[in-house]
């Protein structure tokens, strides 16, 4: 078996050689460079733009603004285009940093010379630049498309229970903007070839951004190939179609040559995603008994001025614990910024930071242990849909986590642990992520010279799918994982889901492994029907497979490998299709995965910087495919979420919103030295409801969580309840 | 191998840059890259990182910010880690850069890189080259760092991936090894 | 960037020869803080004069103290140096990163622009960087600004440790230029921003770093440096303290208290170091020094966090310094 063993990653070796190859480091021959240029005012209007310089400049082919940019076609509803305007679309200013042009030249310099060439003459507007400056526009969401979760919702009555119950808090989370800040800035590399494109994207869904790009150049989406195989990190800031993409597309074909746009650090933060700033207001009602009564969730998050994005923090809030009675009201305010993207753990990061602090304010009003309380809660049965969870193992993950971390050692109250100069507390919290699922594709082939290769669309952006889509095959096929080879990242390949959500091990898992199980099948039954095969004659179920071997499972022995079927059948390769259909799991249960974290922090008494010395999470998500890409994936999950629970924030100006820290140096993300111990483990039992594999989403649930648990562990530490994110040294330096 | 002193290594020529066009008076450089003497002509303004990626096709060293503020593009310029968009290729004159590229002999990968694959030290790779580079720098500074000094020591290289455990312990391995090795 | 001008001189007179002919030059070393400045057009020189072919680097050692050359990077590692001047090989690790640091040099970390994200990014007004344009810090975020020596024109703080380590050891800054050689005390090389905070320092047109010179002092073996930031490593400080602290018979005969992070300048807390003056370097006087160190403190709503960070790093540090 391939499944469960830790494998060293397929592309390890030219990730640590430097031959993998990401979008930047295609070339192709007469590669030309582009350049954007950005606003510097968050609100107005380009009064005139004066590109005489750029255009002189040497070295550039062209310059495009929107006086002189081609004709787009379709629409951004249409399309579903990460915004509500085609970039370059007229001259008004939505956001600070938006694209005004962009410029085309011979080299990298050359073009981020004359980029700064450009002269716009701005007519300004004041803009909203904070998300309190924007409260007084708070308002119910027009969703753009679908509506994907309710934003108005009163189940039981929460305010009579609210009213009625023995504790009652009401409190006030924040979260500021985040950003994914992948290593990887975004790029593309667009060439065209008579009338058909192909874009070298740094995307995690190359499918889905096909019909977008095809569609707003008026073309048919199979003359638009995207490809990006390997991915620098994404988070979800590429899990849209955003401006560059199209830019470069257009610059490509208006000078003809191929053109290469890696955008800047800075506009990656400001022009391709984050979350925004979001406002939660929880009231929890609680009886002496440590039975929850009611909560209501109350969200305002910023959007941008032109449209409606609303967050789903309150996605944790029904669901988690045994309730009564929920209330739920989302709104969304606008402010003048750029398009949000989705941010690993959507919903759930900001949600379970409030909903999991406000489980341990509630523990201590009520003198409870924080897990004790989680006990009394807990739900076997997803109160909205009325269905048992499949998998739930989170009582198990508390009793895990507790023992691994020693939990005992906990002191009842805050500011009772102390050790030298260092304040120390422990917190936990737990995690649950609703699994979702989508449609993917993926083919097997068996070729004759005893090998397999895996076909599907799915990018690697560092979770390790070509590892696992690899174990899975192996497995499926019976052929050693060293002999399969994998080929990912390019629509001319069968769609898979998007690299996104979690989606990968439970739906294109499941394509692979189904397309590797039928080609299986079709080399067994090509055997039994062949009478120069050792299992002539067999039924095809009695034919099993392993080590490149097809043989009868009641005598081993007896069997041949697939290479001499195939050569003396004179057959290069079998190949089969695997479907993953969304609705395939079993309907009678509902799906998530949990887990617990537990954290211990350290904070000088003098300096009151958090340390986080140790964590210990535990995890049920169904059967790991991998444990060695498993654990790092976990460990990497919850040191993101220690990020935002402890330095990011993408502060901005007051007075005109713009980010002032658009760069690694002043955006601080965790460094080695602030990582500490952490363990990871998992309650590992396969959940064959949800998916053949019995394997389930691993990317996401690991981080929920989180910020609640260390959120909990420094109010521990020293009675200090930060609501607001992150928990900078400010914030404990109150007196 | 070196083809009048122009090309570096098979199918690295450094393609000419159009000089007239740059607008700059460009400058005639000579670089020593993972061993091969390399001459080129330069627009002063090209980061030695650029210089890399764009003109000798090294794209295994990564850009991750241009800011000097996340070691994805940290090479070893005569024997030491620097970052290498923070400096302009113009000020090398002679020097010798060594890339990721230059690491492993033939097939066998340099200690680090084993132990990084050994270790699963990363999971995108982004910032990989910049953690093996910075990692090989290291080792050459203090040959018997501690396991205690490394996450300090390796502090200039992000990784958003968040591998850092992993990294550690890669590193740590590396030293074992080449002390060992001595 | 805008294209400029390379020219690497071999001599200090070339040098200084090319800098004085050229109106819009400016100095190269390790380019670790100007590219990033060239490449947001923050800086736009015509031309660029390279310095590390200039024979400035190495230390020398005499019996008046050490003699530091410009070019000396900020990595330098050697024993006599931390044996005999802790703080400033404490507040050099402390520094950047390792890889910044293997380039960074002794007078580009003392020139080194301030990192004010206003200062940073040219679509924010700043006199600072164009005279005269007012200051968008003032009315905007001011979380890592200062709190002393500020005015109504600039609340930057100057970003370097080695500078603060550098004030505390009484070390001496020597500039070359036309008209020769000049001395100028580290605490005098960085003005207070006034209303002229584009007038960043005491350099003379066409003058050039060529080493620091640190006297052998009372001070300096009993001295430590103590940065406290927002992560673990690889950030700049949101205060720090270096300190020196001279005994005789259990008693302290002089002190110095500089503070970083805080200031426009490195800033030297004379009220503190009157603090620890005579006394026994105890828990008490430690307090005292502490809360003698805010002193003319100045913050606003956003940093006033600064203030107790300032007590914070000079009872830490000097708290360390009583073990030694
Ligand atoms: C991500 C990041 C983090 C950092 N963190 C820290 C930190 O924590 N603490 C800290 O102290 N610093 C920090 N730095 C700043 C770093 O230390 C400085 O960039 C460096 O010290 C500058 O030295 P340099 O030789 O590279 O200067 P350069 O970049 O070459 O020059 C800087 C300035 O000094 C002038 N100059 C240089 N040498 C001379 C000379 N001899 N005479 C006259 N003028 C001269 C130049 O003209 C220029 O204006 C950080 C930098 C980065 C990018
Ligand atoms: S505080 Fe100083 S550096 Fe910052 S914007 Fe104002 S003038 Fe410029
Ligand atoms: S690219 Fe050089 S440090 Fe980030
Ligand atoms: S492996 Fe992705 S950034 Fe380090």
């Amino acid at each position: 078996m391939a499944i469960g063993r830790p494998l060293s990653r397929v592309e390890a070796r030219d990730k640590v050689t430097g031959a993998a190859r990401y979008t930047a480091d295609t070339r192709l021959p007469g590669m030309v460079y582009a350049a954007l240029m950005s606003s510097a005012v968050s609100a107005g209007r380009v009064r005139a733009i004066d590109t005489a310089r750029a255009e002189a400049a040497p070295g550039v082919l062209a310059v495009i603004t929107h006086l002189n940019r081609p004709q787009w076609h379709s629409t951004p509803a249409a399309l579903r285009y990460v915004e509500t305007r085609f970039p370059l679309a007229d001259e008004h200013i939505h956001h600070h940093g938006q694209y005004l042009a962009v410029v085309v030249a011979g080299t990298r310099e050359q073009a981020a010379h004359a980029a700064g060439l450009v002269a716009v003459d701005y007519e300004t507007r004041p803009a909203v630049p904070t998300l309190d400056a924007a409260l007084p526009d708070a308002h119910q969401p027009v969703w753009r498309f679908e509506p994907e979760f309710p934003t108005l919702l009163a189940l039981g009555d929460p305010e009579a229970r609210l009213a009625a119950a023995d504790v009652r808090l009401d409190l006030e989370y924040r979260t500021p903007y985040n950003s994914h800040a992948p290593m990887e800035p975004n790029a593309t590399l667009a060439h065209w070839d008579g009338g058909s494109l192909t874009v070298h994207e740094t995307s995690q869904q190359v499918h889905l951004d096909r019909p977008v790009i095809a569609g707003a150049l008026g073309l048919p989406p199979d003359r638009v190939r995207v490809v990006s195989t390997l991915v620098g990190g994404a988070f979800g800031n590429k899990t849209a179609v955003w401006a560059h993409t199209l830019l470069a597309a257009v610059a490509a074909r208006q000078v003809g040559r191929p053109v290469q746009l890696v955008v800047t650090r800075k506009q990656v933060f400001t022009c391709h995603g984050h979350q925004p700033p979001i406002i939660q207001r929880l009231r929890v009602g609680a009886n002496r008994d440590g039975t929850l009564q009611a909560i209501t969730h109350h969200t305002v998050n910023g959007t941008p001025v032109l449209f409606d994005r609303p967050e789903a923090a309150i996605s944790p809030t029904g669901t988690v614990y045994a309730l009564r009675s929920v209330g739920v009201r989302v709104e969304v305010a606008g402010m003048h910024m750029p398009a949000p993207a989705t941010m690993r753990t959507p919903g759930d990061g900001p949600g379970m930071f409030a909903v999991g602090s406000a489980l341990d304010e509630m523990a201590y009003a009520l003198e409870l242990d924080p897990i004790e309380l989680r006990r009394r809660n807990h739900l076997a049965v997803h109160p909205l849909l009325g269905r048992p969870w499949s998998g739930k193992q989170l009582l198990e993950c508390y009793d895990v986590g507790a023992e691994r971390f020693g939990w005992e050692r906990r002191a009842p109250r805050p500011r009772m642990m102390r050790d030298g100069a260092d304040w120390v507390g422990f917190g936990m919290s737990s995690a649950q992520r609703l699994e979702h699922h989508a449609a993917a594709r993926a083919a097997v082939e068996i070729r004759d010279d005893g090998s397999a290769e895996v076909r599907t669309a799915a990018p690697e952006i560092g979770t390790g799918n070509l590892t696992t889509l690899t174990q899975i095959a192996a497995d499926g096929t019976g052929i050693a994982p060293s002999q399969v080879d994998i080929r990912s990242g390019d629509t001319t390949l069968p769609e898979s889901a998007p690299t996104s959500g979690s989606r990968t091990t439970g739906s294109t898992g499941t394509a692979v492994h189904l397309a590797a199980l039928r080609a299986r099948q079709a080399a067994a039954r090509l055997a039994v029907a062949d009478p120069r095969s050792p299992l002539h004659g067999l039924p095809a179920e009695r034919v099993g497979a392993a080590r490149g071997r097809l043989y009868d499972v009641d005598v081993p022995r007896r069997g041949e490998t697939y290479r001499d079927l195939l050569r003396r059948n004179g057959r290069r390769s079998i190949v089969e299709q695997g479907f993953h259909d969304p609705a395939g799991a079993d309907p009678r249960f509902a799906y998530a995965t949990f887990g617990a974290h537990f954290t211990e922090v350290r904070i000088d008494d003098t300096l009151r910087r958090v340390r986080v010395t140790r964590h210990v999470g535990v995890f049920a998500v169904g059967r790991v495919l991998n444990p060695k890409t498993a654990r790092n994936q976990a460990q990497g999950g919850i040191i993101y979420a220690l990020g935002g629970a402890l330095m990011e924030d993408l502060a901005t100006d007051p007075v005109t919103g713009r980010f002032i820290a658009p760069a690694l140096t002043d955006y601080h993300v965790p460094v080695n030295a602030d990582v500490g111990d952490i363990d990871v483990s998992f309650v590992e039992e396969p959940d064959y409801n949800a998916h053949p594999l019995g394997a389930k989403g691993l990317g996401e649930v690991v981080a929920v969580g989180v910020h609640a648990s260390i959120a909990n562990a420094v109010y521990h530490a020293i009675g200090i309840r930060v609501r607001d994110l992150p928990i900078t040294p400010d914030k404990l330096l109150r007196p | 191998m070196l083809a009048g002193g122009l090309s570096l290594g098979a199918g690295l020529a450094a393609p000419p840059v159009r000089a007239e066009a740059s607008g700059a008076k460009p400058e005639i450089l000579t670089l020593v890259v993972n061993g091969d003497r390399v001459r080129l002509e330069v627009d002063v303004r090209a980061s030695l990182l650029d210089t890399l990626r764009d003109r000798l096709r090294l794209t295994g060293t990564k850009k991750g910010c241009d800011q000097g503020a996340c070691g994805a593009c940290t090479v070893l310029l005569d024997g030491r880690r620097v970052l290498s968009c923070l400096t302009l290729a113009v000020m090398h004159e002679g020097s010798e850069v060594t890339t990721v590229e230059g690491l492993a002999e033939g097939d066998r990968l340099h200690p680090v890189q084993r132990a990084f694959v050994d270790h699963d030290g990363f999971q995108c790779g982004f910032c990989t080259s910049g953690q093996i580079m910075s990692a090989v720098g290291l080792l050459a500074e203090r040959p018997r760092v501690t396991a205690a000094e490394i996450p300090e020591l390796m502090s200039g290289n992000l990784c958003r991936c968040a591998a850092y455990s992993n990294i550690r312990d890669a590193i740590e391995a590396a030293a074992h090894l080449s002390r060992e090795g001595e | 960037m805008d294209t400029f001008e390379y020219k690497r001189p071999g001599t200090v007179r070339e040098a200084l020869r090319l800098i004085a002919t050229h109106p819009d030059a400016e100095i190269i070393a390790g380019g670790t803080d100007l590219v990033t400045l060239l490449r947001d057009r923050v800086r736009t020189p015509a031309r660029l004069v390279d310095i590390n072919g200039l024979p400035l680097d190495g230390l020398r050692w005499s019996r008046d103290g050490v003699r530091i050359g410009a070019l000396c990077r900020n990595a330098v590692d050697d024993p006599r140096l931390a044996a005999a001047y802790p703080v400033l090989v404490r507040a050099l690790r402390s520094g950047a990163s390792p890889q910044i640091r293997n380039r960074a040099t002794f007078g580009g970390n003392l020139l080194q622009g301030v990192r004010c994200p206003y200062f940073r990014l040219p679509e924010f007004a700043c006199g600072r960087r164009e005279p005269g344009t007012g200051c968008a810090a003032i009315e905007g975020d001011g979380r890592l600004l200062g709190i002393f020596g500020t005015s109504a024109a600039c609340i930057a703080v100057h970003p370097s440790d080695c500078a603060v380590a550098l004030l505390a050891l009484d070390a001496t800054v020597v500039v070359e230029g036309a008209r020769g050689t000049r001395r100028i005390p580290v605490g005098d090389l960085h003005r207070l921003p006034g209303d002229t905070p584009h007038v960043e320092h005491a350099l003379r047109d066409g003058e050039l770093v060529v080493a620091v010179e640190v006297p052998a002092s009372p001070f300096a073996a009993r001295s430590t440096y103590v940065k406290f930031r927002e992560r673990a490593s690889y950030a700049f400080a949101l205060a720090s303290a270096a300190v020196a602290v001279h005994s005789e018979r259990g008693v302290v005969r002089d002190a110095r208290v500089c503070l970083g992070g805080v200031a426009p300048k490195p800033w030297r807390a004379h009220t503190a170091e009157s603090a620890l003056r005579g006394r026994r370097l105890d828990a008490a006087a430690i307090e005292a020094a502490a809360e003698a160190a805010t002193a003319g403190a100045a913050p606003r709503p956003d940093n006033a966090y600064k203030v107790e960070l300032v007590r914070g790093v000079v009872r830490r540090a000097l708290t360390e310094l009583l073990v030694k």
